[in-house]
């Protein structure tokens, strides 16, 4: 009794739905306001490519992993990846963080790698990316970063770039 | 089918021909999902969170069908249906992975391969209980455990040929096409129990929450529990630790601490499960259980590559025990009670939420305290295991001269 009362306790809010329902063909449609136009712009095939499951290889050809994210700052211009990084059938990978200038993409080629200027030995000992983390994120990056922007967050060292930099190859990379 | 059987390993050896080759098929179909389905779908421009989601999604769905689908065996005439059944589902599961990677293929693909999951591996033992008799079940979930393992292994191995050197997309197919063989392999074995039997031993199966709240049970599934909780995040965790130390050629260690335990339960299955027969299954289950906070606090306190590889024999003698003795003692507590398979899925359960919490403890402890703080954690909550298989569980094993002889009505599968 009082469930059904309850639920014809808004006439006309249940007119407003059946009319809806009933008449929902001859509803006015609001006319699409004269938005601004949208220009189209093409890219060329090959000129952009996406970068989330590229793989990722060592200028030396090994392979390192595969690109799971970009971190972009507030400007939004991409400052690292995310790389899930080593192990084997899903056991012992890690994520690693790796500066964005570090990366080389082979604009063109679909499917083709993208090239780190750090080698497995100079990223296995950098820390763990943590998502969402409120400390700062540990990016590995070569050690000449002359050209690098001082690091954003104070408490950030440039972690684990080995000493032993490789030489970055700064020329597109080379396909193997 | 044959009530008279030679309580000897020969006799074991000759009906179960076809049991191994169902445990080896099943096993190979099953190492199909997994570790792959993350890379396939990374490969596909899939976000981390939303392989996050259908992962999660596939674990609660197997979660919650452990126990219902127990209940659905143990109501079926045959267990032989039932893991045709399961093995279509497992073939369904994974030909929609292959399709497409895309959000429905994807998440109808994992509930499927939860379902199918919770069904098979209650299926395999109650078969293999139905086929051997109460006699022998020692020894044949001995050779139940070797045959998976050899099974997952080979699979795996070419499985990840395959993903490797052709596409991702073509494991899910092999895993489809090898479902195949697995439902005809059920030709092999005897069939379903006679409709009166059947019915008349429902009649008389005991009620379903004597089974479930018998504190025997319970006591395991305490046991299932800590022993996940232990057990599920330990490799995951060397392994990072290597792949710190070693960087990519870490990938060779960890798959030689992936391929070791297996060949451990492999060779000392069916030794295990016969001794169970003869000292009965606690021993064996403590023994088996201890490997786990030794290997933990081993870990804890030097992981080398070389050390690592020896330490995983430990692993592959936890695995075992577990392996063996799990529907070994869930049979000797329900076998009798017609609720095998719901008791099964209890313990699967227990498995289930102890793995589960084990990956996400072991994460945050690592996290915040270092990754030997985390092996501790894995190393108490293994010595817990073990003290509960000391102290709470109770010997289940019947001594086996005091064995009944085989029963006399035609047995089903």
């Amino acid at each position: 009794m009082s469930a059904t009362r309850g639920r014809w306790r808004y006439p006309a809010r249940a007119a407003v739905l059946g009319g809806l329902l009933l008449g929902g063909g001859q509803a006015p449609v609001p006319a699409p306001t004269p938005a601004p136009a949208v220009t189209v712009r093409h890219l060329a095939p090959g000129e952009a490519a996406g970068v989330l499951g590229a793989q990722v290889v060592s200028a030396k050809g090994e392979q390192l992993g595969r690109i799971i994210d970009v971190l972009v700052d507030q400007r939004g211009h991409p400052r690292a990846a995310v790389i899930d990084f080593g192990g084997y059938m899903g056991i012992g990978n890690r994520k690693i963080a790796v500066d964005w200038k570090s990366l080389h993409f082979a604009a063109g080629k679909p499917d083709s790698p993208v090239v780190l200027d750090l080698t497995a030995d100079q990223i296995k000992a950098t820390p763990d990316y943590k998502e969402g983390a409120s400390k700062p994120a540990a990016v590995a990056a070569p050690k000449p970063a002359a050209t690098s922007p001082p690091a954003p967050s104070p408490a950030a060292p440039p972690p684990a770039a080995p000493p032993p930099a490789a030489p970055p190859p700064a020329a597109p990379p080379a396909q193997p | 089918m044959a009530p008279r059987r030679p309580h000897s390993p020969a006799g074991a050896r000759s009906g179960g021909y076809a049991l191994d080759l169902i445990n080896f098929l099943q096993a190979s179909v099953q190492s199909g999902f997994g570790p792959f389905i993350v890379v396939y779908l990374t490969a596909a421009h899939w976000t981390q969170k939303d392989i996050g989601f259908v992962l999660s999604v596939g674990t609660i769905a197997l979660m919650a069908s452990q126990v219902p689908a127990g209940a659905l065996i143990d109501a079926m005439r045959s267990r032989r249906f039932a893991l045709a059944l399961a093995t279509v589902g497992l073939m369904l599961g994974a030909a929609l992975m292959a399709m497409a990677p895309s959000l429905p293929e994807v998440l109808l693909s994992q509930i499927l391969h939860s379902f199918a999951t919770s069904m098979s591996v209650p299926a395999i033992a109650a078969l293999s209980i139905a086929i051997v008799g109460e006699r022998e079940i020692g020894e044949r979930m001995g050779r139940n455990a070797r045959w998976g393992s050899i099974g997952n292994g080979l699979a795996a191995g070419a499985m990840g040929a395959v993903g490797y050197y052709i596409s991702y997309r073509s494991v899910f197919l092999l895993a489809a096409c090898l479902s195949l063989p697995a439902i005809a392999a059920l030709a092999l074995l005897p069939a379903a129990t006679p409709h009166q039997v059947h019915r008349a031993r429902r009649a008389e199966s005991t009620p379903l929450n004597q089974v479930l709240f018998d504190r025997r049970l319970l006591a395991y599934a305490a046991c299932a529990v800590f022993f996940q909780l232990s057990n599920a995040a330990m490799l995951q965790l060397v392994g990072a630790e290597m792949t710190r130390r070693s960087g990519t050629r870490a990938s060779l260690i960890i798959a030689a601490a992936i391929v070791v335990p297996q060949v451990v339960v492999a060779l000392f299955s069916p030794l295990t499960g016969r001794l169970a027969g003869v000292w009965g299954r606690k021993i064996l289950l403590v023994l088996g259980f201890a490997a786990l906070p030794l290997r933990a606090l081993a870990f804890a306190i030097v992981a080398t590559p070389g050390l690592v590889l020896v330490l995983q024999i430990l692993d592959g003698v936890a695995g075992t025990a577990y392996g063996v003795l799990t529907p070994l003692i869930v049979a000797d507590l329900s076998h009798r009670s017609g609720r095998f398979n719901v008791a099964m899925g209890v313990v699967g359960l227990a498995g289930g939420i102890g793995a589960a919490l084990s990956t996400y403890f072991a994460g945050v402890i690592a996290d915040d305290f270092g990754t030997r703080a985390a092996f501790l954690g894995l190393a108490a909550s293994g010595a817990v295991a073990t003290l509960l298989a000391l102290l709470v569980m109770p010997e289940t094993g019947v001594p086996e001269r005091r064995l009944k002889p085989p029963p006399l009505y035609p047995v089903g599968a």
